[in-house]
């Protein structure tokens, strides 16, 4: 039976690699049968910005891949906010919620990832 | 945040006050609402005010931990020192003052440790800190990772 992983990702897309480098450790975790949940936190909110289809490789496609492999993920409410994100802007099936959602994901997880830098 | 003391935050939920936490309705809660004792480290590394949104979010999840009775550490080091010296005032640079947020961590059971030689290399020592404040050689920081059950680092 497979563990879970919860990754914090507190950066957005093309400025670093860190949100590739999350969503790509979320990919492996689920193909080897891990549970996956992912919170996008500070700019991590940004990432589900990218909707649209992109001529070149981008962090929304990559997204897109891990809700569709069913890694769960859900958006800070205040970080979307502050920045002006509205349930519309983000890829479609992601909840905006708050911190409450996020100390509950740490509470039944094997292991906890952060991406920031 | 909701109405009901310890009521977790709905989804349609405006977020004007609705993720920092309100230390007066916790105070609030019965004994043994939530939470299940577990154990978080959060390791902060940056600035107070250089990275605002890092610092004040780790705080954040700190809070909403001990909102939940879990036990949280806030373990400061590099830059994450500053965010624990006493009288600190931003108001010139017009960003809003943490030391609220610091105050409600520890008033809520929260430990902070900060690491010496950071906190050395940038000038300052424990009689710069908010009471209270922990300060540790960097040994600690392992026995700190092994006695948590989960870390996040921001």
């Amino acid at each position: 039976m497979g563990k879970t992983l919860t990754i914090l990702l507190n950066r957005g897309p093309y400025i670093s690699e860190y949100a590739d480098l999350a969503l790509r450790v979320a990919l492996k975790a689920r193909e080897k049968g891990h549970n996956v949940n992912m919170y996008l936190y500070v700019d991590g909110p940004w990432v589900a910005h990218v909707r649209q289809d992109k001529p070149y490789h981008n962090s929304g496609m990559l997204l897109r891949q891990a809700m569709e492999k069913g890694v769960n993920v859900k958006i800070c409410n205040r970080c979307a906010e502050a920045r002006d994100l509205v349930p519309g802007d983000a890829l479609e099936g992601i909840p905006m919620v708050g911190l409450f959602d996020f100390t509950e994901w740490l509470r039944e997880s094997d292991r906890v990832l952060t991406f920031t830098g | 945040m909701a109405d009901v003391p310890g009521e977790k935050q709905q989804e349609d939920d405006g977020c004007a006050d609705a993720c920092v936490i309100d230390l007066s309705k916790m105070q609030q809660r019965e004994p043994g609402d939530g939470g299940n004792g577990r154990s978080t480290l959060i390791i902060l590394t940056r600035g107070t005010y250089g990275h605002h949104d890092d610092a004040f979010s780790a705080i954040q999840v700190g809070n909403a931990l001990l909102a939940e009775e879990e036990q949280a550490t806030l373990l400061l080091m590099e830059d994450g020192v500053y965010f624990a010296v006493k009288g600190q005032n931003p108001s010139a640079l017009g960003l809003p003052n943490n030391l609220r947020y610091v105050e409600d961590f520890l008033e809520l059971g929260g430990r902070i440790v900060v690491v010496e030689p950071a906190l050395r290399k940038r000038g300052l020592v424990q009689g710069d800190l908010v009471e209270g404040v922990e300060v540790a050689p960097y040994p600690r920081l392992a026995r700190e990772m092994e006695s948590h059950a989960v870390s996040v680092t921001f």
